[in-house]
Parts: structure tokens; sequence; C-alpha cells
């Protein structure tokens, strides 16, 4: 699993069937994602579903908004689902 | 005497003591209505921390579900949270006390605000790598396919669920969440309701780690930890996921022995108006109630929930 921050253009032309996980910037402007991909234009890759996770807790003013971050089991369990976008 | 004058005694006597035990029900019946009181509620403060929570210890494991049971949690809830939170907010909980994980001996029921899903979990893990768990989420925006009996349900339209857009709610702007499980240890077996409308089986289900279930199946002797508007206590989490405000309300919680059916959700909704739940038709598998009336007492068991810190009873 590939784990990146792209921006929101960058996110309509990705695979949305091999994305797994999907979360927008409070900006809406970025998207946080997990997929089977290949993203070559992307804001940020990390290294494992831990570090992507510690990113969104250190930068949560971004990300969330109660000061916490996007936690592991959120990203391996709330399933995008790409009918929706959601 | 005649037989005609002890006819006439007896049936006297007997509306005598019909007239009597008539007003004896009547008097009972106007104690039942005048001790059911619903004016209050309870707040989750957003501080985290068990010095904060509201909380108690299921040490007489009244509520140790395991994975083959049926139950049924419900409870009203004020939403007080905005459509910027981006994250989650665990309504109940109950796990295994002192953890190190969230789902080990445990059931959870959160909202997923930045999807707009409600999800519940339950399950085991009891090692960093032995872990299953039955997960089902619901969401209201999508008016399409799967989703639309959820859609239908909360009234929220294509909106996410917020203090500024409820959905259907009873006069006190809450909404009645129930979540049945049916015996069967599958996803498919949970069930959501808002106030009385069925939003049926969760469209998003995962039935996770199958393989491990007959290694760590759900301890129906572990202490659980049962939390209200927070996420409960494992590792180094402690009761945070509480939204971002603290205007977040909730009301009367019950747990049931049984998967209430939908007859039997649509009465306990009562048409909005919050009900004695001790006199539901289902009472008999009524195993916890709290009406948040002044405490966290509990009208049915005895476990007591303890409010701490900055969390407060107050006006519903």
């Amino acid at each position: 699993m590939n784990y990146y921050i792209i921006t929101k253009e960058t996110f309509e032309l990705v695979d949305k069937s091999q994305v797994h996980f999907m979360r927008k910037s409070l900006d809406k402007t970025k998207r946080l994602i997990a997929t089977t991909e290949d993203v070559e234009e992307r804001i940020r890759k990390f290294n494992n579903i831990d570090t992507c996770s510690s990113y969104t807790f250190t930068n949560h003013s971004s990300w969330v908004g109660d000061g916490t971050g996007i936690e592991t089991w959120e990203i391996e369990e709330i399933t995008y689902i790409p009918e929706i976008d959601d | 005497m005649a037989i005609g004058k002890i006819n006439t005694l007896v049936l006297a006597s007997i509306k005598k003591i019909n007239t009597l035990a008539q007003d004896s029900w009547a008097a009972v019946n106007t104690l039942a209505h005048v001790t059911f009181t619903n004016t209050k509620a309870v707040s989750k403060t957003i501080s985290t921390g068990t010095s904060n929570a509201i909380t108690f210890t299921d040490t007489d494991d009244t509520f140790n579900f395991t994975e083959s049971e049926a139950w049924t949690i419900s409870f009203w809830v004020k939403a007080g949270w905005d459509v910027n939170l981006n994250t989650n907010i665990h309504f109940i909980t109950g796990h295994k006390n002192n953890t190190s994980y969230q789902v080990e001996d445990g059931i959870k029921i959160a909202y997923l605000e930045n999807n707009n899903r409600i999800q519940v979990r339950y399950g085991n893990k009891t090692t960093s790598s032995n872990t299953w768990y039955k997960d089902a989420q619901w969401l209201f925006h999508s008016n399409s396919g799967a989703y639309a009996a959820g859609y239908a349900a909360a009234g929220l339209g294509a909106t996410y669920w917020s203090a500024a857009n409820r959905g259907y709610v009873n006069g006190d702007n809450y909404t009645m969440i129930t979540i049945t499980k049916a015996a069967t240890n599958i996803a498919s077996s949970l069930k959501l309701y808002w106030n009385a409308n069925a939003a049926g089986s969760a469209p998003v289900q995962n039935d996770a780690g199958t393989a491990n279930i007959g290694t760590i199946p759900m301890s129906a002797t572990d202490d659980r930890l049962w939390s209200v508007g927070s996420r409960g206590k494992y590792g180094s989490v402690d009761q945070d996921k509480a939204g971002n405000s603290s205007a977040t309300l909730y009301n009367d919680v019950t747990i049931w022995d049984k998967e209430l059916s939908a007859s039997e959700v649509t009465s306990l909704y009562n048409s909005g108006t919050v009900m004695d739940a001790t006199t539901h038709s289902a009472q008999s598998n009524l195993i916890g109630n709290w009406k948040w009336e002044g405490n966290g007492n509990a009208t049915v068991s005895n476990d007591n929930f303890t409010i701490a810190g900055g969390s407060a009873i107050v006006n519903k």
C-alpha cells in the first residue's frame, strides 16, 4: 500500500478503484490517500501507515479539528467508496 | 338469611373490592408517571482523560456480550459538533478495562464526521497482530443504491450531520440512535435505526480476521469499561474523541440483551417523546437504563456512571 498527500486536482486523475482510504484536508485542497497505485505527482509520500498517521498528528491543524490526527485504524478501516467519492 | 340477600351482599362486596382495586391501580399508575421525568441530559466535556469522563466499570459482567449474543444499545443524542471536525466522535464504547487495544473485548459506536457515517464495531484484539472484528458503517448523504435507506432514515439530505443539520429530530432536537445485533457473529447482523426509521444492515461491512475467531472469543467475564461520549481508555488513549463541542448532549441510554425488533424500536421511540423504558413491552430484556436525571445512576442494573470533571448533568 502507498500513502500520499496529493492535490485535489491530482486526486481526480488517480485510479479510484485502487484507493482504499481518502481524507480531505480541512481546507479541502488536499487529499491524504492510501492506494495500491504508484502516484508520481504528489505533495508528500510516506514510508508506511505509521509515518503517515504521525504526520497528521504533527500537522493536525490541516487535517482534523480536534487537535488530534488521523489514526492508523481509520486509514485501515474507513474504506473509501468511489461511487460517492467518500 | 335468604339466598337473595346473600347474593346482594356478595355483589356489593365484589363491587367494593373492584372499586378499591381500581383506585389502587390508578394510584400506582399516577405514581409511576410522576416518578418518570425527562428534564436533564449529560454533557461530555471535550477535555480528555478519565478525570473528565462519563464511565463505569462493569465488574459483575452484566454487559459482557460475546460475539454470539444478541444485544441492543439505544441512546438519544443532540448533535453539537460542526462540519469542520474532520475526525470521529465516539458515542458509546465498552471494552476490556486496562487494556492495550480499543477493540479488546469491545463494542464501539462512533460517528465519523469526515465521512458522515455511523460506525459500529465489535470484536477482540489481544496482540498487535491477533485481531478480529465485525464492522458496520452507515452513511446518510447518498440517496442511491445501498445507501438510500440511510439517507431516508436520517433526513439529513446531502449535507453531513452536525449541529447545523440534525436531520430528523424530536421536539428537543435529539435523535434516538439504536443499534441492534442478532446472535449471528457477522457484520450484517448489526442494524441501525435513526429514531424509528430503519436503516437496515450497513452498506459498508467488514468481517475481518475471521480465521482468529476461534482463538480469541470475546470474554464473558472480563471487566469492561463503558464510556459515554468518548472512546474509553486503552494504551496511551484516555477518553478522547468527544467531538469539538460540549454542546453535544446525551439522553436516556438503554441496553437490552436481545435484538429489538423494528416495532419494538418504534415503541421505544414513542413518537419522539422519551419514554420510561421500564414500561416498554420488552422490559424483561432491559438490562441497563440511565436517564441522567441529576446523576449517572442506573434505573436498571447496579452500574452507575461516574460523571467526572467538566462533564456534567445539564438541562436537556
